[in-house]
């Protein structure tokens, strides 16, 4: 008899741990948010990359090249404003 | 005679503690005006007390029988109290899809701690009879009821100030 009732107790135990720990794994950031967010870092540096040599080339083509820059520049912006409208919805339940 | 003294306070304040979680929920809920994780956590908290004030007068005068089975009413009962508290906050998370905060964690956290409590204490009824956890017992419910709205607090304007934060950048 009391065998039971220190097992069943053990099991509650069990429970509340195990329904802890799946409410721990609730807690973190998911995977995707990180990988998205490097990616648009490693975007970000493309581009100032891409500004430096811009900057340092003083020969023909610079305007058509500053134009292509300047719509990816904006492109990365819109891309940058959806996401962080996204994480806050998810985030914040705005 | 001060384990005593101590009890005596701890018992002053525990009775404090309920109307303690309403007012922090209602204040909470008022500032955040949706249900968010931490708004959950406290919801579940006052449910939670206003449970076991229900359930404390029956179960005192079938636990000051004598029998096992008895006292496991008793410990169990408590025990099966909190595993269902922390499954509601779980289950809220779950189908609301918001993400686990801080205070969600302490909450459950301090769940968790209690049912140990009360299973070591039964345990030790059960097989050894010492008493020798009577006293941790007495001592340390009272001791987390009263010890987790300090940690709400802070854990609670810990995030707010990181809300606060995000919403100045946009």
């Amino acid at each position: 008899m009391a065998f039971v009732l220190i097992l069943l107790s053990l099991l509650l135990v069990f429970l509340a741990i195990i329904a802890h720990r799946k409410l721990l794994t609730l807690c973190g950031e998911p995977q995707i948010y990180a990988e998205v967010a490097s990616e648009l870092q490693q975007r970000a540096h493309d581009l100032l990359v891409r500004k430096d040599h811009i900057e340092a080339r003083t020969h023909l083509d610079l305007t058509d090249e500053n134009e292509r820059w300047k719509n990816d520049l904006a492109q990365y912006m819109e891309d940058y404003e959806q996401e962080a409208l996204a994480r806050r919805r998810i985030h914040l339940g705005h | 005679m001060l384990n005593e003294q101590i009890f005596g306070i701890l018992k002053s304040f525990e009775a404090m503690t309920s109307i303690m979680y309403i007012v922090l929920f209602l204040a909470i809920f008022f500032i955040e005006k949706r249900m968010s994780s931490t708004t959950v956590a406290l919801l579940v908290l006052c449910l939670c007390k206003g449970i076991a004030s229900l359930l404390l007068p029956d179960l005192l005068t079938v636990a000051s029988q004598t029998g096992l089975h008895y006292k496991f009413a008793w410990y169990g009962c408590w025990m099966g109290l909190n595993v269902i508290c922390i499954g509601l906050i779980l289950k809220f998370h779950l189908a609301n899809k918001i993400r686990a905060s801080n205070v969600a964690i302490t909450v459950s956290l301090a769940y968790v701690i209690l049912t140990v409590v009360q299973a070591v204490d039964f345990i030790d009824r059960a097989t050894l009879n010492s008493n020798a956890f009577a006293m941790i017992y007495q001592i340390s419910i009272p001791t987390i009821n009263i010890g987790l709205i300090p940690l709400i607090c802070y854990f609670w304007l810990q995030d707010f100030r990181k809300t606060a934060l995000m919403y100045k950048e946009s």
